[in-house]
């Protein structure tokens, strides 16, 4: 804290007595020490929150005696005994102190800083506290001084109009008004260049001195990546106040979005919590990653960067504990697939058409027999057994090259043959059932969705059929057979547990080009085998180029 | 097996010699910009022995080192389809069945109608086939580095201190070794952030006379103009680029002390630059350290006459200038003049400070 010269003051009117006498005493002690004073104030101007404060008075006295203002100046002279401050009374001495000075060029005109007001470079360049503008006059054998005082911020800290019979009166009361009514402020910073404003005005950098009015005022202390510092001050007469901060850094921040519940955030390879917190990091560069139950781990690398917020939308996928990510086109690769599956077909069959010769004898099937009057036209049959294809295929396409099942099953059913050695039906029994199919060429066609290809299939093929029959009038059984042409269309999905092994399950329906058979539905499950290129006809590259 | 590598290779070389007819119509920026520009076509010579290099490391059965050095010119040319086929090849015989095939993809689509497509799809075939189960995944680290510089991209800084940015997490990924096409996109993303960057920041704030820019900050507008060279090879880039480097040559030879550079820096960065009107502020600054006043005073008039009409706020500033460079001139009246105008401020306008006698600033 620096006391002013009126630090004393109690009573702080510029017209009592007892504020004369002090400014008289103070004139002495000034003149005592004043050689001093003037040596010092050689120096250049106030560069540091230690240095001499300058102020600059400029003075107009309109319709005055041509000495009026040498008066004033005598009298402030007295008044303001150069104690911390070096006073420039008028341009002739603003002259002199610019000719002895060298201004240092403004930093902030080549962007070094942020330039403040063209009114505070101005005092910065002449190193200037304070600037008193003094307007004389004369009014009724009166001395009356209109003055204002302009601060660092170029704005007006105050006003004053004031009377006195002498012109050294009215110095003395005009100094005792202004420096009662302003004080110094010093505004510091670790690290300093931090830029200042006062009451919401820009007044330059850290380290700054300057006078401002008395009163509170807020102060504002703002540098790139440090975190701004706001307070408020009061300044008091014959008071100065050190403002001093240590600006903390500015550090940046992750905010991550649409994280699944419950996930956690790991930064370099360290836990940081759920990862649905706002992370506070210093800048630099960071592998992030996030864990959740149940979700692919999300992996990220992030810059930050000083005082930078970073708000990162994070998409996870589920992990299914069947679909696996085996890509597709580790599928597609292998364009040899075989698979064999058990098959299990239902229909409601009529066995129309079945025949069989035995020796010069033909049979044929005439109808199921029943105890009741009307027999049925057919019986369902569920025949099951094993079935083998091979295929070639393209991303998407494929063709069924060879397809062929064979299932059979045990039956028990009573039916009419007609004989050619006899002219009544004969009575038997139906054992047993036989059937091939063979499906030469058919189309298939696949989509994949993780390990899953969902395919469907469209061809024609050939079934045979033999029935066995044994019957009173048989010497031994007799088989039966047809053979029928069809349409086959099929629906499925391919399960890859790798992209060379998988399962399938399928539906098929066979309809019957003759009307006679109905139309076969048949379930499949088996397994496949997917081979690359086995063939080894596939030509190499070139061994040199050109 | 010989007989048959030999037989296709003489269907190769006759496919080569379409290719290479194919390429060299397909990529007329190669001759273009290489006739142009002195840098592009040290570019282009350096590109074209990078490709030499790397046959005749395939050539030689090197083929790991023909492979690093397809991945270094796919990262210098990204769109010079060749290169993947190479790469693809060189893949190949060292048995690295999965990335061959990848790379022989990107060859195809980079290069649909190549003449000796056929026998590039069946190499692939064959590639797939013995790749059998295994399939080319871009690595972690690629793929990491690959969406950190999309996000950089995105929003993030073009080049930061210390090489960082999106600049430095490209030199990252191509350090993981990713070669792709789309490197050609995101170079040409890069080197426009980087611009916008550079040039985004030498706009000044509102009424400031100049950008609010230090050394290091200089030096690293500078770099940003360094990497968006060594990543273009687009004339319309480099013409931009190279205008727009006397401006950071200018402030960094002002602010490292160097000022009869900086002020010969500064006549090529105005005349280049009618956009950048701040640099003058610099000029006048070093003519001021070279106690060049009476120029510096002439600087400063064309600075002002310029400032009048195209931004009268930052007159003020160049009052505070012309009175300092009086000062030193010893013209300490005049000094005095413009600094009690400005210090007379708004509040007292019409005051008439400099009238003279009795009536006036005594």
């Amino acid at each position: 804290m620096k006391p002013t010269q009126y630090s004393n003051m109690i009573d702080p009117m510029p017209n009592k007595p007892n504020f004369r006498l002090y400014f008289a005493s103070l004139a002495l002690i000034a003149s005592l020490i004043l050689p001093t004073l003037s040596a010092s104030a050689q120096s250049g101007p106030a560069a540091d929150t230690q240095a001499e404060q300058v102020i600059l008075w400029t003075f107009i006295a309109p319709d005055t005696p041509a000495d009026s203002i040498e008066k004033i100046r005598r009298g402030l002279r007295e008044a303001l005994p150069n104690k911390g401050a070096r006073h420039l009374f008028g341009e002739k001495a603003l002259q002199e102190y610019i000719a002895q000075n060298t201004a240092s060029p403004a930093q902030c005109l080549i962007g070094l800083e942020t330039c403040v007001s063209p009114q505070t470079l101005a005092f910065d360049a002449l190193g200037l506290a304070l600037v008193i503008h003094v307007e004389i006059t004369r009014a009724d054998a009166q001395w009356v001084a209109n003055g204002r005082w302009v601060d660092r911020r170029g704005e007006v800290a105050g006003r004053a109009s004031l009377k006195a019979l002498s012109a050294r009166d009215l110095a003395f009361e005009l100094a005792g008004e202004i420096f009662d009514s302003t004080a110094s402020v010093s505004v510091l910073s670790e690290p300093a260049g931090a830029q200042v404003e006062i009451d919401g005005d820009p007044v330059g950098t850290t380290p700054l001195t300057y006078r401002l009015a008395l009163g509170e005022h807020r102060y504002q202390l703002k540098m790139d990546h440090f975190k701004t510092v706001t307070g408020t001050f009061t300044l008091l007469a014959d008071t100065a106040e050190r403002i001093e901060h240590e600006l903390e850094a500015q550090s940046g921040a992750l905010v991550l979005l649409n994280t699944p519940p419950g996930a956690q955030l790991i930064i370099d390879g360290e836990p940081r919590g759920p990862a649905d917190h706002r992370v506070e990091l210093a800048a630099g560069s960071y592998e992030i990653e996030v864990r959740a139950k149940g979700f692919d781990t999300h992996h990220e690398t992030l810059e930050v960067l000083q005082g930078q917020a970073i708000q990162r939308r994070v998409q996870m996928d589920e992990t299914h504990p069947l679909l696996r990510d085996i890509a597709a086109d580790a599928i597609v690769q292998n364009r040899y697939i075989a698979r064999l599956s058990y098959d299990h077909s239902f229909q409601s069959a009529t066995f129309q058409d079945t025949r069989a010769a035995v020796g010069s004898t033909r049979f044929s099937f005439r109808s199921f027999r029943d105890a009741g009057s009307s027999p049925p036209p057919n019986h369902l049959v569920s025949p099951n057994g094993l079935r083998l294809d091979f295929s070639y295929h393209w991303e998407n396409v494929g063709l069924i090259l060879l397809s062929a099942s064979y299932l059979s099953t045990a039956l028990e059913f009573d039916a009419l043959l007609d004989s050619s050695a006899v002219n009544e039906p004969i009575e038997v029994r139906i054992e047993r059932m036989r059937r091939l199919q063979l499906r030469p060429l058919q189309l298939r066609y696949r989509v994949f969705y993780k390990n899953l290809a969902i395919f469907a299939e469209v061809g024609t093929g050939i079934n045979i059929d033999w029935i066995r029959a044994s019957g009173d009038l048989l010497d031994a059984p007799v088989s039966l057979s047809n053979s029928e042409a069809f349409w086959a269309l099929g629906i499925g999905t391919s399960y890859y547990f790798t992209p060379n092994i998988f399962a399938l399950f399928r539906y098929s329906a066979q309809a019957y080009i003759d009307d006679g058979p109905g139309t076969e539905h048949v379930l499949s499950l088996g397994a496949g085998i997917a081979l690359p290129n086995i063939f080894g006809v596939e030509p190499e590259p070139p061994e040199t180029l050109e | 097996m010989k007989i048959l590598r030999l037989f296709k290779a003489g269907r190769m070389r006759a496919a080569l010699g379409f290719g290479a007819v194919w390429f060299l119509l397909a990529t007329p920026a190669y001759g273009a910009t290489g006739s142009d520009d002195t840098e592009s076509r040290g570019a282009a010579q350096a590109v074209s022995n990078l490709e030499k290099a790397a046959n005749q490391a395939y050539n030689q059965g090197d083929y790991a080192a023909a492979a690093d050095q397809y991945r270094a010119l796919i990262q210098a040319q990204p769109e010079h389809a060749v290169a993947y086929r190479n790469l693809a090849r060189s893949y190949f015989w060292q048995a690295i069945y999965p990335e061959a095939v990848a790379y022989y993809d990107l060859y195809l689509r980079l290069a649909p109608d190549a003449a000796d497509l056929g026998q590039v799809q069946s190499e692939r075939r064959l590639a797939a086939s013995r790749a059998g189960t295994q399939v080319w995944r871009i690595p972690t680290s690629q793929a990491q580095a690959l969406t950190a510089l999309h996000s950089a991209l995105e929003d993030g800084l073009g080049l930061s201190a210390g090489e960082g940015g999106a600049w430095g997490i490209y030199q990252t990924l191509l350090r993981t070794g990713y070669a792709q096409p789309d490197l050609a996109e995101l170079k040409r993303r890069l080197v426009r952030k980087l611009l916008n960057e550079f040039v985004g920041l030498l706009v000044p704030d509102a009424d400031q006379p100049a950008p609010r820019l230090e050394l290091a900050d200089w030096t690293l507008q500078l770099e940003r103009l360094d990497a968006a060279r060594a990543l273009s090879d687009d004339p319309g880039f480099l013409s931009v680029i190279e205008r727009r480097t006397p401006l950071a040559k200018t402030a960094i030879a002002l602010l490292t002390g160097r000022f009869e550079q900086a002020h010969s820096l500064s006549l090529v960065a105005i005349e280049q630059n009618p956009d950048m009107p701040f640099i003058r502020w610099f000029q006048v600054r070093a003519l001021l350290e070279l106690t060049r006043y009476a120029e510096a005073l002439s600087a400063l008039g064309e600075l002002e006459e310029y400032a009048r009409s195209a931004n009268p706020k930052v007159l003020e500033y160049s009052a505070i200038f012309r009175a300092s460079i009086l000062q030193r001139m010893g013209r300490a009246e005049e000094a005095a003049a413009i600094y009690l105008n400005l210090l007379d401020g708004p509040s007292s306008a019409g005051r008439g400070l400099a009238s003279p006698g009795g009536s006036g600033v005594q």
